[in-house]
């Protein structure tokens, strides 16, 4: 059995007497892993702890099977990291820079200028590789620090809000780029981000943070499945109960709609069919006034996670 | 060409075995030579240095015995001309001063800065790039850079001077190159982590810039009214009543070789009438315990997180005097019941009690110690000690009938043990900081 890509013991991390992360334990095989969480939810504090960036007051970080701390050296040689804010080496064009950066992982300088070259040019940077990177345009700064996080060819790939700046056709070709490299070469991603729909279409696991507890970790499969065979019905006010309770009995999850007299009727991984709703609304007597599907999205699943307290 | 991969390819080459410093140490070499003044600044230094290297070749063209000339000339018009020694103390001061100097700060005034200011940082330590190894790389690119640009064409003028002088002129000249390795070396790279240091602190090139200048020159004004002052009475303190020992001899201290015996007092103190100081003045300050000063302050600001413990505890130790146990203070006992040059270095060849009776009336003289407030002044006292404690004792003997003693240091001059203690202090102090901001922008972000 392979070693997961990431795990997490009673990870505790501190500023000052700030806890930025509550005993994280968890563990992600592999694939592309979602963080989500509000703003100072902890999830760039994560990431930075699992590159070593930042030292864990307790607990230990285990990338692919080797401990973050001890074996710092070769996990970020694995590691392709691309931070959320600016950050890139002052005073150089793009493609040296790039070419630098992948020295300093240990290319020769002669491989590090190729693979400089080839990466810009798949992220669409091919023409304004020799300007100054300071020179660049949010949109080009993004795709350039994605660019940064490639050139060593890591095995796993960091990003921490990747289409953070960028307009919709923009946020498109990087989440395509992105796609492309983990469906096409295998890396694994761990995407960290607030934007549900980014999330929702790269990877195939997510956990969600909240103020650096870890509030839910499924597979994105598992967490909307449920949701997808869902029927929201609309009934009159004085027979919602006696719907409700004829619904439970017959072993089907029932949530308040957004509509007055609206019931979200669920059954875990299994749809619920129109003519299952009418039935049990013909033994109650409740009138029907329109079913539709409930269309539950991962937004519900998150922010369900969140009021979970 | 064939940068046409629109492809994402996974590399599949082999890797390189080198440090991960040196792709840093070349990054900024390369940076470096970008700046046109960098470059100019050292064209100059070669260009100086060829300069010279010409002259000694037509000098010893028209004039073979031009050396022994000068120095029989130099004796008769009463200059104290050691030749070859003062040769090459000034020629450090031709490349310390005007160029090394200069060429510290354009080199390195906004290095550490601009990573600070683009988040460079996070991009090398999320990569197999330690902090130390980081600026391990800065710091050997710099100094590389510094010492390449002095001590370089200093050794090229000393190749040729060796090359093409008369019979002899090489086993005069011999200890030349340890005597320059020696004092630059540590010069160039105190000064790369100093300049790092204050770049790491104003993460602005032009601040760093005005900052170092503003030190260097009011460190130096300091410097100089502190040594005119402490020829003043009210400024030196004096030793207790019942006397004291003596300690820290000054000039006596350097006294292990012929060479850097104390200086006659015609040659060395200023003349004039000689001040006494009352039993009850202040206590005086102790350059000497500036290292310790900064180092203590800089633990104590990096523990807190705050530079105030360095503001304030770095002054009282250094304006703090021996008085606690009850003894004089060590330059004052020094200068106690005798005449003779005041401050020196080291440790005292003669450690006999001072004698002790109620109207001892103390001599003071200036302090060359406090001139070690500029680092300017550190500068040239190491170089120019480095430079006279190489001198080989058989050429000083050879040369002991002369008139002269053959000498680069000067009375004036910072003590060459005191210049090496603040070179260190400061060089420590300056990692220590540059660690510090390393860590905090570096990581926490």
């Amino acid at each position: 059995m392979p070693e997961p890509v990431l795990e997490l013991d009673r990870l505790v991390v501190r500023y000052g007497s700030f806890t930025a992360l509550h005993g994280l334990s968890a563990r992600f095989a592999g694939g592309a892993l979602g963080l989500l969480g509000p703003n100072g939810a902890g999830k760039s504090s994560l990431l930075r702890c699992i590159l070593g960036l930042v030292r864990p007051a307790a607990g230990t970080v285990r990338v692919a099977g080797r401990d973050a701390r001890r074996a710092r050296s070769e996990v970020r040689r694995r590691i392709g990291y691309m931070p959320e804010r600016d950050s890139f080496v002052p005073g150089m064009s793009g493609v040296r820079a790039l070419a630098h950066l992948a020295e300093v992982c240990g290319f020769r300088p002669d491989d590090a200028m190729l693979r400089a070259h080839d990466v810009l040019h798949f992220v669409g940077l091919g023409e304004e590789r020799y300007r100054e990177v300071a020179g660049y345009s949010v949109g080009m700064r993004q795709r350039w620090k994605l660019a940064a996080a490639l050139v060593h060819d890591p095995d796993i790939l960091f990003l921490d809000e990747p289409t953070n700046g960028l307009d919709p056709r923009g946020r498109a070709r990087m989440l395509t780029v992105i796609d492309r490299v983990r469906r096409e070469h295998g890396l694994h991603l761990i995407l960290a981000s607030h934007l549900l729909p980014d999330v929702e279409r790269l990877c195939d696991e997510v956990w969600v943070l909240d103020r650096g507890r870890l509030k839910m970790a499924d597979s994105l499969e598992r967490l909307t499945a449920a949701a997808r065979g869902a029927k929201r019905v609309r009934t009159r006010p004085e027979a919602a109960a006696a719907l409700a309770a004829a619904a439970r009995a017959a072993g089907l999850v029932v949530a308040d709609g957004a509509a007055e007299a609206e019931l979200v009727l669920t059954r875990p991984e299994a749809e619920v069919a129109p003519a299952e709703v009418f039935a049990l609304a013909a033994s109650c007597g409740a009138p029907v006034l329109g079913v539709r599907p409930a269309a539950r999205s991962l937004e519900d699943a998150f922010l369900e996670a969140l009021e979970g307290d | 060409m064939a940068f046409r991969a629109t492809e994402y390819e996974r590399f599949t080459g082999r890797r390189a075995r080198r440090p991960v410093w040196w792709p840093v140490c070349t990054a900024t070499l390369r940076r470096g030579w970008s700046s046109r003044w960098v470059r100019l600044l050292s064209f100059g230094a070669l260009a100086v240095a060829f300069g010279f290297t010409a002259l000694f070749y037509f000098a010893y063209q028209v004039m073979p015995n031009w050396p022994t000339l000068l120095r029989v000339l130099g004796e008769d018009e009463g200059m104290a001309s050691g030749f070859p020694v003062q040769f090459y103390a000034g020629l450090l001061h031709v490349f310390v001063y005007p160029i090394l100097l200069p060429l510290s700060l354009l080199f390195g005034h906004d290095l550490v800065a601009r990573d600070l200011t683009s988040n460079a940082l996070e991009t090398y330590f999320s990569r197999p790039v330690s902090p130390a190894a980081y600026v391990l790389g800065r710091t050997l690119a710099y100094t590389g850079f510094l010492l390449l640009t002095t001590l370089g064409p200093m050794l090229w003028i000393w190749a040729f001077d060796a090359a093409t002088g008369p019979q002899g002129r090489f086993g005069e000249i011999a200890f030349v190159p340890l005597a320059l390795i020696q004092g630059l070396v540590p010069v160039a790279l105190v000064l790369a982590l100093f300049i790092q240091a204050v770049s790491s602190v104003t993460r602005s090139g032009v601040w760093t810039n005005l900052a170092v200048i503003v030190l260097f020159f009011f460190g130096f004004v300091a410097g100089q009214i502190l040594y005119e002052e402490s020829d003043r009475p009210e400024v030196v303190s004096v030793p207790a009543a019942s006397g004291g020992r003596n300690e820290a001899e000054p000039a006596a201290a350097a006294a292990t070789t012929p060479a850097q015996a104390p200086v006659p007092a015609e040659e060395t103190a200023d003349n004039g009438p000689e001040p006494t100081v009352p039993a009850d003045a202040p206590p005086r300050i102790r350059p000497d315990r500036l290292p310790l000063a900064l180092l203590v302050g800089a633990a104590l600001a990096l523990v807190g997180g705050d530079p105030t413990p360095l503001l304030l505890a770095a002054p009282t130790l250094l304006f703090s005097g021996d008085r606690q146990d009850g003894r004089p203070p060590a330059a004052a006992s020094a200068a106690v019941g005798r005449r003779g040059p005041p401050a020196g270095a080291g440790r005292s060849a003669d450690r006999r009690p001072a004698p002790a009776s109620p109207e001892e009336r103390i001599v003071v003289h200036h302090d060359p110690r406090l001139l070690a407030v500029s680092i300017t002044e550190v500068i040239r006292g190491w170089c120019l000690g480095c430079l006279d404690r190489s001198y080989p004792e058989e050429v000083r003997r050879a040369q002991a009938g002369r008139r002269h003693r053959f000498r680069a240091t000067e009375p004036r001059q910072v003590p060459v043990d005191l210049a090496r203690n603040v070179l260190l202090g400061l060089g420590g102090l300056s990692l220590l900081l540059l660690f510090a901001r390393l860590r905090r922008q570096g990581t926490v972000g």
